[in-house]
C-alpha cells in the first residue's frame, strides 16, 4: 500500500501548492478574473465549438461544405439536408432514430427501477453478501467495455439474443446499473432511517415505504439517474455495433456510422442526423434540470 | 386546556372590548374547536403493555437483559437511565423496529413480538421528530390517517382536532422545513396521536429543544397525555425530565431493570447506589466506611457519625445534600427546617461555596471523601469561613452493602 501512501501524499503537496497559487493570485482581482474568464473562455470553446461546426455544417447547403474557403459563418442557410435525412429511401433515419428511443427509454426505465430496489436493499437491509454485491457493483463500474465485449457477445449468442432489441435492452441495462446504483444509493444513505421508521409505525410496509416516502424524497436523483442511463444508452455504440446486423434495428450512432461508410459527400446530412440525435438528450436535460435543482434542496432538508 | 405556546389559556378569554365583533366570533371558533378537542380526548385511551423477560443481543453484546415490565392503561411510564443501558433498544422492541432476541412484547393481552410495527398499533415520536419533509403539516398528519378505515370526513375533522389540541393550526399548511424546533415537535407528537394509537412511544422528543422550551413542553406533555389517557413509554436519560412527567419510573443500567416506582418513591427510596447516584442533582453523597478492621482509624467524625446511624454491615452510606444542614455557632439550625433525628454537629473543612441560584452549593471535606451539602441560605461571616458547622439528618442516612445494595 505504500504507493498509495506515496499518491496521498503527492496530491497533498498540490493540492497545497494551488492552495498557495490561489493566495498569491488572489492578491490581484483583476489578474484572478482574468484568469477564471480566460480559462471559462478555452472551457467554453472546446466543448462548444464542434457542436457549433456540426449545426453550421447542417445548414448549409453542399456546395458550400466543400467550397475550398470554408467559412465559419454560413453564407446561404437551407433545411435541405434535413428534409434529405426524412425523404431518403436508402437511409431510414426515423427509423434508427424510434430505436435508439425505444432502446433508451425503456433501459433508463429498467435500470431506474432495478437500481432502486437494488441500491434501497444494499443501504437498508442486512443480508449474507451485502458487502461483496455492493463492492462489485464499483468493480464492474470501473471496466471498460471494450474489455467485456467479446465474452458479452458470446453470452448473447449463447442466450440467442444476437441481433434482437432484448440482447441490446439487458446489456444496457446492466452496463448502467452500477452508475445507477452508485448514485442512488450514495443519496439513500442521506435519508434518516427513522423517517422510514415512522412511516412504518404510521401503519406502511416496507415496500410501502419505498415509494410512498423514499421515492418522492428522492425525486431528483432519481431524474438525474433517469438521465445519465438515458444518455448512455442513447449514445452507446460498441454493444450496438457488435450486437446488431439487421437495418431495421439498428439505433442511430450506428446508423450514422454507417451513412458515413456506405455513402460519399454526404457530410451535410451526417452533421443533420449528428444534430437531431443531439438535440433530444439536450432538451431533455434543460427540461428536467429545474427538477434535479428544486429537488435537491428540499430532500437537503432533515425533517 | 390547549399546548398554548405563550399565552395562558385565560388570557383568551374574550374581554367586552370596541372590537367585541371579532372577539365574539373568535370566541366562536375557539369554543367549537375545543368541544373538538373535548370529543377526541374522549374518545382516546390506552392499552396495556407487557414486557415479559424482554432480550436483545448483539454477536456478543447484551443491550436488554431479560427486562420485564408492566405498563398499565392509561400510564405514563418513563425509561430512564444514562446513555448505553438500552432504554432506547428496549423502547425501539417494544415498536417493533428492533427484533426481539428472546422474550415477549404483549400490547393489550396480545403477544406482538413477531408482529410487524404497522400492525401493532403504536405511534412513535423520534428524537429528531422524523417528518416527512416533502409532506405539509398537514400530509404529515393525514398520512398515518390513511391507514386507518376512517371516511374522509372523519379524517379531515381528526385532524383538525388535534391541531387543535395542540395549538399548530396556523401551521397546516407549512413544510417541516420552514418550522422551527418546538413547531416541528407539535407536528410530529399530532402525527403521532391523531391516530389514536393503543400505545405511545417517544425517544427522548425533549432533547432537540433548548432549555426553557423544554421545560414548558415536558408540562404540556404531561397535561395532554393525562387529558388523553393515553398509555405513553418515554425514554429520556434526564432525571429531572423523568421526575417531572411519569406516573412511574423504570431506571434502566446494563441493559437490566434496576427498579421501577413512583418519582417520588425511586427518588426517596432508592435499592442501589447507581440509583442513588443517578437521581437527584447534585447527586447523592455516598461514601465508603470502611469496614470493622479499620473503623475509626480513616474516618473522620462526619463520616464515623454516618456510619453510626446506620446498621453494622454497611460498607457504604449515603445522604442527600439537602439532608445535611448547617449549624451556627449557637448550635441552632441556620435555616428553620430542622430535621426531626438531628445528629450532633460535625466541623468539616469548606473548599467551594457556590450560589447556584435559588441556593448554595457547599462542597466539604470529610476525611478523604468530599462532600455536597446544599443550603438555600448561606451565614455571611460563612463566606470567608474555610470551615463549616454541619448536622445530618439521622432518619435520611442511606446504607448499603459492598456490591451497592441497600440495606434496609
Amino acid at each position: 500500500m505504500s504507493w498509495l501512501t506515496i499518491i496521498a501524499g503527492a496530491a497533498r503537496e498540490s493540492a497545497s501548492g494551488v492552495r498557495l497559487l490561489r493566495q498569491q493570485v488572489r492578491r490581484d482581482g483583476r489578474l484572478r478574473r482574468l484568469g477564471f474568464y480566460v480559462s471559462l473562455g478555452l472551457t467554453l470553446l472546446v466543448s462548444l465549438f464542434p457542436f457549433y461546426v456540426m449545426f453550421i455544417t447542417s445548414i448549409s447547403p453542399d456546395d458550400a461544405i466543400y467550397a475550398n474557403d470554408p467559412s465559419l459563418l454560413p453564407e446561404a442557410v437551407t433545411l435541405k439536408q434535413y428534409t434529405v435525412l426524412f425523404s431518403s429511401e436508402t437511409f431510414a433515419f426515423t427509423s434508427y432514430f424510434l430505436n435508439s428511443a425505444v432502446v433508451a427509454f425503456i433501459t433508463a426505465m429498467f435500470s431506474l427501477v432495478i437500481g432502486v430496489i437494488g441500491a434501497y436493499s444494499f443501504t437498508r437491509l442486512e443480508y449474507p453478501g451485502n458487502t461483496i454485491i455492493r463492492r462489485g457493483v464499483v468493480v464492474v463500474y470501473m471496466l471498460s467495455a471494450i474489455t467485456v465485449v467479446v465474452p458479452l457477445f458470446k453470452l448473447i449468442s449463447v442466450l440467442g439474443l444476437v441481433d434482437t432489441r432484448l440482447g441490446l435492452l439487458i446489456t444496457y441495462t446492466v452496463s448502467t446499473l452500477p452508475l445507477t446504483l452508485y448514485m442512488l444509493w450514495n443519496y439513500f444513505e442521506s435519508i434518516p432511517v427513522a423517517i422510514e421508521e415512522a412511516a412504518m409505525l404510521d401503519g406502511y410496509s416496507r415496500v410501502e415505504t419505498i415509494f410512498r416516502v423514499i421515492v418522492p424524497l428522492s425525486l431528483p436523483v432519481l431524474v438525474a439517474t433517469f438521465l445519465f442511463a438515458f444518455k448512455i444508452a442513447w449514445n452507446e455504440y460498441l454493444f450496438a455495433s457488435v450486437f446488431l446486423k439487421s437495418q431495421s434495428k439498428l439505433t442511430l450512432p450506428i446508423g450514422i456510422e454507417q451513412m458515413n461508410a456506405n455513402f460519399s459527400n454526404v457530410w451535410g446530412q451526417i452533421m443533420a442526423a449528428s444534430f437531431l440525435t443531439t438535440l433530444p438528450i439536450i432538451v431533455m436535460f434543460l427540461y428536467l434540470e429545474k427538477y434535479m435543482v428544486e429537488g435537491l434542496t428540499a430532500g437537503a432538508v432533515e425533517g | 386546556m390547549t399546548m398554548h405556546e405563550t399565552d395562558s389559556p385565560d388570557a383568551d378569554a374574550p374581554e367586552p372590548t370596541a372590537d367585541s365583533d371579532r372577539t365574539a366570533e373568535a370566541s366562536a371558533a375557539d369554543s367549537e374547536g375545543t368541544a373538538l378537542a373535548r370529543e377526541m380526548t374522549a374518545e382516546q385511551g390506552g392499552e396495556t403493555v407487557e414486557l415479559a423477560a424482554l432480550t436483545k443481543r448483539y454477536d456478543s453484546t447484551v443491550a436488554v437483559d431479560s427486562v420485564s415490565l408492566d405498563v398499565a392503561e392509561g400510564e405514563f411510564l418513563v425509561l430512564l437511565g444514562p446513555s448505553g443501558c438500552g432504554k432506547t433498544t428496549t423502547l425501539r422492541m417494544v415498536a417493533g423496529l428492533e427484533s426481539v432476541t428472546d422474550g415477549s412484547v404483549i400490547i393489550g393481552g396480545t403477544d406482538v413480538s413477531r408482529t410487524t410495527p404497522q400492525n401493532r398499533d403504536v405511534a412513535m415520536v423520534f428524537q429528531n421528530y422524523a417528518l416527512y419533509p416533502h409532506k405539509t403539516v398537514r400530509g404529515n398528519i393525514r398520512f398515518p390517517l390513511r391507514k386507518t378505515d376512517l371516511s374522509d370526513a372523519e379524517r379531515t375533522r381528526r385532524i383538525e382536532s388535534t391541531v387543535e389540541l395542540l395549538d399548530i393550526d396556523d401551521l397546516l399548511d407549512k413544510e417541516p422545513a420552514a418550522l422551527s424546533g418546538g413547531q416541528r415537535q407539535r407536528v410530529a407528537i399530532a402525527r403521532a396521536i391523531a391516530r389514536e394509537p393503543s400505545v405511545l412511544l417517544m425517544d427522548e422528543p425533549l432533547s432537540n429543544l433548548d432549555a426553557k422550551l423544554r421545560v414548558r413542553t415536558r408540562s404540556e406533555l404531561r397535561d395532554l397525555q393525562q387529558r388523553l389517557g393515553i398509555t405513553t413509554v418515554y425514554v429520556t436519560h434526564d432525571q429531572e425530565e423523568a421526575m417531572s412527567v411519569a406516573d412511574r419510573i423504570a431506571i434502566m443500567n446494563d441493559g437490566r431493570i434496576e427498579q421501577v416506582g413512583a418519582p417520588e418513591e425511586v427518588y426517596r427510596d432508592p435499592n442501589s447506589t447507581f440509583i442513588a447516584d443517578f437521581l437527584g442533582d447534585p447527586s447523592m453523597n455516598i461514601v465508603s466506611v470502611a469496614g470493622e478492621n479499620t473503623a475509626g482509624a480513616t474516618a473522620d467524625g462526619l463520616v464515623a457519625g454516618l456510619a453510626a446511624a446506620s446498621p453494622d454491615r454497611a460498607a457504604q452510606v449515603g445522604i442527600r445534600p439537602e439532608d445535611l444542614y448547617l449549624v451556627d455557632e449557637t448550635g441552632g439550625f441556620v435555616e428553620d427546617a430542622a430535621p426531626e433525628a438531628a445528629s450532633s454537629v460535625y466541623e468539616c473543612p469548606l473548599t467551594v461555596l457556590e450560589p447556584i441560584g435559588r441556593a448554595y452549593e457547599l462542597t466539604l471535606e470529610a476525611g478523604a471523601a468530599q462532600m455536597v451539602a446544599r443550603a438555600r441560605t448561606v451565614p455571611d461571616e460563612l463566606r470567608d469561613s474555610d470551615s463549616v458547622r454541619i448536622a445530618f439528618d439521622r432518619d435520611a442516612v442511606y446504607a448499603f452493602d459492598r456490591n451497592g445494595g441497600r440495606l434496609r
